[in-house]
């Protein structure tokens, strides 16, 4: 008798459940590299802002010296990002090569 | 080879009922007795002049009686116990040997009825509960449970066979 078909069908169910788990770290990885680069690109774009008047060169001074705490609580978040990047390479999870540069 | 598969309500089936392989078994036995039937006379073909009708003549089979013959008295001379009383044994026999095969079959369906967790396991419904944006899980605990399903997958695929010999089948 033939009990190779169900064995197959529910090993599959639990390796189908697993690699979609494995999906969704991958999508909250990219999530929160996401989130990173845009705080980042938010801060460079501040420092970059051209100022129209004394008030606003005087805000950006202001914002410059707050620019090392911002970073340091960035890299918290970068440091839970990487964590779950090294769940995916312990999955040995492959990237599309855009996605790859974002890590 | 016969398969076990997983019905509607989520229970292991075989792909064939066994009680339809006993009953085509039983009609082989029968269909035997009747294709012996238009067996021609063998006599007839090869002397024809001791014929005097062209009429084909067929090989005279015993009949399988519906149900138990009823034995004569052995005091009563006169009467003769039913020619086709050991047909009815035989075909009895084999009816309840084939039961007997049965049996192992149904002992071993409810063996598998272990895995009925698995059986019902829904791989959408449980990463739809995961998939949430705004509350999702950590990626520690997705982590976990990525490794729970591999090792089980891993664990069923060494735990059930891909075949297995079942009474006769």
């Amino acid at each position: 008798m033939n009990v190779g078909t169900i064995r197959d069908a529910i090993c599959q169910k639990h390796t189908m459940i697993a690699e979609q788990e494995i999906e969704l770290i991958a999508k909250m990885a990219k999530r929160m590299a996401n989130s990173t680069i845009d705080s980042f690109y938010k801060i460079n774009d501040k420092i970059n802002s051209i100022p129209n008047n004394i008030e606003e060169l005087s805000q950006i001074r202001d914002f410059m010296q707050s620019v090392p705490s911002e970073i340091e609580k960035l890299d918290v978040s970068i440091k839970q990002g990487m964590s779950v990047y090294q769940i995916l390479e312990e999955f040995k999870y492959t990237f599309a090569e855009e996605d790859d540069y974002d890590k | 080879m016969v398969d076990v598969n997983i019905n509607a309500n989520f229970e292991p089936e075989y792909s064939t009922n066994a009680n339809d392989v006993q009953a085509s078994i039983l009609k082989i036995f029968d269909d035997g007795l009747e294709a012996l039937t238009s067996v021609v006379l063998l006599e007839q073909k090869l002397l024809p002049q001791l014929f005097k009708s062209n009429q084909k003549l067929h090989l005279k089979v015993p009949m399988r009686p519906k149900e138990r013959p009823i034995v004569p008295d052995p005091a009563d001379k006169r009467l003769l116990p039913d020619p086709n009383t050991w047909i009815y044994e035989a075909y009895q026999k084999l009816n309840s040997r084939l039961s007997e095969t049965l049996a192992p079959l149904e002992q071993y369906l409810a063996t598998l009825k272990k895995y009925s967790a698995e059986f019902k396991l829904d791989p959408q419904a449980i990463i739809k509960v995961f998939d949430d944006e705004e509350n999702p899980p950590e990626a520690d605990a997705l982590k976990k449970d990525v490794l729970l399903h591999q090792k089980e997958a891993a664990r069923l695929m060494k735990e059930i066979p891909d075949s297995i010999v079942v009474s006769m089948f």
